[in-house]
């Protein structure tokens, strides 16, 4: 077998990759300062002259009132929806549970309850007025 | 390693400081980060000048994804090294063949070392030889074994498996060490 036909061997290569790692060379502080100087010029303007108040400020307010509304709100965010859904469900069985108890969930009940009374003795006086009778 | 793989956290915190508006964490994350992809983009294209072109425009990118970054999805310097591979790759793509340099002089015209002359001669080769290979072999010998990144970062950085990496690796390997074997006496090898 010929040079050109034999391929480098395992340790021959590795030495030659090693070589290439050594040869990392660091970017210079000028081009680190050019990009610190992008990143805070890419920031939103709003936020980076904020940022150094915002930083003392936080700490002091952190204790006070507003912390504590934020926690909260932190807290009670997620519950939000579940709420929302248990709540009418719960306003729906109550007056179910009421209106049974007051014999209005009964057909015959209802027609004789003292409401259905009011109603037909109270709607014909109200169309009455409406229709200017 | 290029990046302290512990790290991942204190970048993604560090990137949600910057969020904020707080320039030391710009600084230290320019320090963190800007290296490692500097070096990556230089092995990729194999000239200095662009390299910081692709490093400043990744960078800034991620400068601009800042504040929708959610934490725990990726490691942000994975995420900064599949921009500067995907950046590098486009500019490649885009190059017309260069001829390749001659072997630098000593600034003084005296006749470098030899073990200087050899070291450059080495690295000229494995630089050509790379650049032979195919794209993802290409990347794979470059980011796990001259960058040092382990696998499923390499992996994350391409979208591929883990296996599809030690794969890939192999195969630009042994397309090194075929390409090369031709090439031992220059590379000072007739000995071994």
């Amino acid at each position: 077998m010929t040079e050109r036909d034999q391929p480098l061997t395992d340790p021959m290569l590795d030495e030659l990759l090693a070589a290439a790692r050594t040869d990392r060379s660091q970017p210079d502080v000028a081009f680190l300062s050019v990009l610190t100087d992008q990143a805070i010029a890419a920031m939103p303007a709003d936020r980076a002259v904020a940022s150094a108040s915002a930083t003392r400020r936080s700490d002091r307010h952190r204790s006070g009132w507003g912390g504590l509304l934020r926690r909260a709100e932190a807290i009670a965010g997620p519950l939000l929806w579940p709420t929302g859904l248990v709540v009418p469900v719960l306003c729906g069985l109550w007056l179910g549970a009421w209106a049974d108890a007051r014999g209005y969930l009964d057909g015959g009940a209802l027609a004789g309850s003292d409401l259905a009374l009011g109603l037909s003795y109270h709607l014909p006086e109200m169309a009455a007025l409406v229709g200017g009778y | 390693m290029a990046f302290d793989a512990g790290g991942q956290d204190a970048e993604a915190a560090l990137l949600a400081r910057y969020a904020q508006g707080d320039r030391a964490a710009a600084a230290i994350l320019v320090g963190r980060l800007a290296p490692g992809a500097l070096s990556l983009a230089r092995r990729l294209l194999g000239d200095g000048a662009e390299a910081e072109d692709v490093t400043q425009e990744a960078l800034l990118r991620l400068w601009k994804i800042a504040p929708d970054w959610e934490t725990g999805r990726a490691k942000v310097s994975t995420w900064l090294y599949r921009v500067v591979v995907n950046l590098c790759t486009d500019r490649r793509r885009r190059r017309r063949p260069e001829p390749v340099a001659d072997l630098p002089e000593q600034a003084d015209g005296s006749p470098a070392p030899v073990e200087h002359l050899q070291m450059q001669a080495r690295l000229n080769a494995l630089g050509e030889a790379l650049d032979a290979l195919p794209e993802r072999q290409r990347l794979a010998v470059v980011m796990r074994d001259i960058e040092g990144l382990a696998n499923p970062e390499i992996g994350a950085i391409l979208g591929v498996s883990v296996e599809a990496v030690e794969s890939l690796a192999a195969r630009g390997r042994r397309a090194l060490k075929a390409r090369l074997g031709g090439r031992r006496s220059e590379l000072g090898f007739d000995d071994d």
